[in-house]
């Protein structure tokens, strides 16, 4: 399986790369070799996207060398590395939404004679490549029809029909369903067995050490070294990523007995977003209680935790908190009564990128913090520095905007603003999906120091050691409906498979 | 009945030539649109076209010269917008309206230094006027020439936004540029000659206003017709087929109103039509109307 000793086919040796004050990368030596997978894994801000930048011709090194089959080589753009054979398929999607599948995968590249286009030999080119793949995907459906799978999927059929010998794949999974994400391995080993090299930056341990051949690591832009999964676990890799041991799926038991119910939920009835809806639903979780929302992506989850957050009107059932009715109360009142919310989408719906720390720190409680028709500015910087300390910020200062954190922080900030008063109710929809070991470890340390303050929390998670590692019992559901109910000890990945594919345990 | 049937046929021949300017302008903010800039300048691109084209034909005696120099002033204006709004990224709507208010004084005022007259110029040589001069037949056809052009770039600008290598480029660097750069394409390069070129287009509206309508310029002879050409464009959901139509629909009004000059039908209600019928489309009245996603956005690489 691992045969890794083909040619060095892309390195790069010695390379720095600075902004300004801030060293991106220091002295780094990194290689692939064809028919290899090599990962890189690092915390958030290490540095990975900046090497792989530069190893892309995106950008040129400050010092040192990039090197193709041995050869010292300048890229002057990326146009130059893709014609060396090198692909990148970027964290954030690169594609041109209104356009097809076909267009995207053959822009810049578009067959035809005398500049006119032959949509049709483009879209069988793109069929062919695509099935060839194993990729169900309709050359001419446009992208913004697609899920995220599925556009991940053309970005690889970009890379490929330029047939790349060398693929940079950038936190890849991040976006991914643990379904998705084993259909793209499956397909990160045929490029391997095709000869090609990889190079692939993860975040979940787990699935860098059951991919890769070689693993590097990188902290603050620092080479810190390379193991081979056959050498390493879980535990040493956390310890050489962040510095300190982290043993991020260990279950910390609950101080003290949950409460009385908090939350009653009776036949729920939602109307679909953009998945399934939710029918029928019913649910009683206590204060000081994690209950696990388990469920293939758009089986409901969203729907629940809209619904509970008065994003969503129900179209039948009702909602109870603590004994009141909140069915159909408005979000802001439903806040008053301590409802906090961590949505799946933490750049879209969770912050405004724009504003400030301090104004995204105050988001949801604006009416309530203000004197008069004004907000005290003291106010909100209290709260903002409050929560920059007690979740480490990293950059923080009160003006930055929030679309200048990564994803750690961003998410570090949103949950520090949810639970700053503190929670009688907290909705979380994959919190640590796409962070570092470093940023989901204080997350779920959060989560659970909400629990023994007596908050109900409902985590709707994709990742299935994340609700294993934090909730006190696992709700399962299909379609919109729930189809099981285990504790974390019996929930081991066949029975939650099952239940999730709407068979019954 | 044959006198109804006369007046309809008058209406509508006077609404296709109210409608060739917006079809003009309305082209060149399609194509710059759909290359992702916003033109809010076409109204003094307009301008400045009308005036360069009678200020050619004065000098000149030339109509092909006109026609020229409406262009080349068009494209030059927006060479101005160009160079703000891709190169130092400026805010393009800002960009546009200085654009509009500089072209429209700058005519005022050589309108006095050239001419000595303030208001209007002098009559010129335009494409009425030789309709007078030669005979029938050949001349009916010089007449409308512009007319005819402008019909066929609009089918040249849908082949080309729709069927060729070129224009799937131009629409990429609007809806989404980095995505367009990384696969080899110059964005900036489309930009420059998507907006010049809309420049351009606007400019040949402008000649067709003062040289192809009437024979002369005047303050205020474009009257709101870059504005109403930005509506149309997205009334037309900023294709060249659509934003045809919706000129073709405008002009119609303009015909009307003319019709109707004796009517009780109050003039600038029906003058209102088009910028209502706007604010009907982007409601999503008739159907969504959506820009390219990167329409305005500066493009940083
Ligand atoms: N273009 C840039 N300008 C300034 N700073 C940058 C730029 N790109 C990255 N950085 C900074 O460099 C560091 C490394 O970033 P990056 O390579 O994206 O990290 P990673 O991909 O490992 O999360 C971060 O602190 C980031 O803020
Ligand atoms: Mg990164």
């Amino acid at each position: 399986m691992r045969a890794a000793d083909g040619p060095v086919v892309l390195a790069a040796c010695g390379v720095s790369k600075r902004f300004g004050a801030l060293v991106a990368n220091e002295a780094v030596d990194f290689d692939v070799r064809a028919g290899e997978v090599h990962a890189l894994i690092g915390e958030n801000g290490a540095g990975k996207s900046t090497l792989m930048s530069l190893l892309y011709g995106l950008m040129h090194p400050d010092s040192g060398t990039i090197a193709v089959d041995g050869r010292a080589v300048r890229f002057s753009s990326c146009v130059d590395a893709m014609k060396a054979g090198i692909g990148m398929v970027f964290q954030h999607f690169l594609l041109v939404e209104r356009f097809s599948v076909a267009q995207n995968v053959m822009l810049g590249r578009e067959p035809g004679r005398r500049g006119m286009l032959d949509r049709r030999s483009s879209e069988k080119e793109v069929a062919r490549l695509a099935t060839g793949y194993g990729f169900a995907l309709n050359p001419a459906t446009p992208v913004e029809d697609l899920g995220v799978g599925a556009r991940q999927q053309v970005e690889l059929l970009k890379v490929l029909e330029r047939n790349a010998r060398v693929l940079i794949l950038d936190e890849p999974t991040a976006a991914l369903s643990p379904q998705e994400a084993s259909a793209l391995f499956d397909i990160v080993h045929r490029l391997r067995s095709e000869g090609r090299a990889v190079i692939l930056i993860a975040h979940k341990l787990k699935e860098v050490l059951s991919v890769a051949d070689r693993i590097t690591v990188l902290r603050r832009g620092k080479v810190v070294g390379s193991v081979e999964p056959e050498q390493a676990d879980e535990a040493q890799l956390g310890l050489m990523m962040v510095g300190r041991s982290i043993d991020l799926d260990k279950r910390v038991p609950r101080i003290g007995a949950p409460a009385d119910v908090a939350l009653r939920i009776t036949s729920l009835d939602v109307p679909a977003s953009s998945g399934a809806g939710l029918h029928g639903f019913s649910l009683q979780a206590r204060a000081g209680e994690i209950v696990g929302i388990a469920g293939v992506e758009g089986n409901g989850q969203i729907e629940l935790a809209e619904a509970l957050y008065g994003l969503r009107e129900p179209t039948a059932g009702a909602i109870a908190l603590e004994g009141r009715d909140i069915t159909s109360m408005s979000c802001a009142n439903r806040r008053r009564l301590g409802v906090r919310y961590v949505p799946p989408d933490r750049q879209r719906e969770g912050l405004v990128l724009d504003f400030s720390t301090e104004e995204n720190a105050l988001l949801g409680d604006q009416r309530r913090l203000r004197r008069g028709s004004v907000i005290p500015a003291k106010t909100m910087r209290r709260r903002a520095d409050a929560i920059a300390r007690e979740y480490a910020l990293a950059g923080y200062s009160p003006s930055v905007k929030a679309r200048d954190y990564s994803g750690g922080n961003q998410q570090r900030l949103i949950v520090g603003r949810e639970l700053s008063e503190g929670a009688a109710l907290l909705l979380v929809c994959a919190p640590t999906r796409g962070l570092d070991v470093g940023a989901a470890a204080v997350i779920r340390e959060r989560l659970r120091a909400a629990r023994d303050a007596g908050a109900c929390i409902l985590l709707v998670s994709y990742d299935l050691d994340e609700l294993r590692a934090l909730a006190d019992r696992i709700i399962v559901l299909c379609g919109g409906v729930a189809t099981g109910e285990l504790t974390p000890e019996n929930a081991d990945d066949a029975t939650l498979g099952m239940l999730m594919g709407g068979i019954a345990a | 009945m044959n006198s109804a049937l006369a007046i309809a046929t008058t209406v509508a021949g006077i609404a296709i030539l109210k409608s060739t300017p917006l079809i003009y302008a309305a082209l060149g903010g399609v194509i710059s649109e759909n290359a992702g800039v916003v033109n809010i300048g076409l109204e003094g691109m307009m301008a400045g076209g009308a005036f360069a084209a009678v200020l050619a034909s004065y000098y000149t005696h030339s109509l092909p010269a006109a026609v020229i120099a409406g262009a080349f002033v068009g494209g030059a204006l927006a060479l101005v917008l160009a160079y703000f709004a891709i190169a130092l990224r400026a805010n393009q709507i800002i960009v546009g309206m200085a654009l509009n208010v500089f072209a429209v004084g700058a005519a005022a005022l050589l309108l006095t230094v050239l001419f000595g007259q303030p208001g209007t110029s002098p009559e010129v040589r335009s494409f009425s006027s030789i309709a007078s001069s030669s005979g029938p037949g050949i001349a009916a056809t010089l007449h409308y020439a512009l007319v005819w052009m402008a019909l066929g770039l609009v089918l040249c600008a849908h082949v080309i936004l729709y069927r060729t290598r070129v224009g799937l480029h131009l629409r990429a660097v609007g809806e989404q540029p980095r995505a367009a750069a990384v696969a080899g394409i110059d964005v900036m390069k489309i930009r420059y000659v998507a907006t010049v070129l809309g420049g351009v287009l606007a400019g040949l509206g402008g000649a067709y206003l003062s040289v192809g309508e009437v024979d002369l310029y005047s303050d205020g002879m474009v009257a709101g017709r870059g504005f109403i050409a930005l509506a149309a464009v997205i009334f037309g959901k900023w294709t060249p087929l659509g934003s045809f139509g919706a000129c073709l629909f405008f002009g119609l009004f303009s015909s009307l109103q003319i019709a109707l000059q004796r009517a009780t039908v109050p003039a600038q209600l029906l003058e209102m039509l088009p910028y209502a019928l706007t604010i009907v489309a982007l409601a999503g009245f008739i159907g969504r109307s959506r820009p390219p996603a990167s329409d305005g956005v500066p493009y940083e690489p």
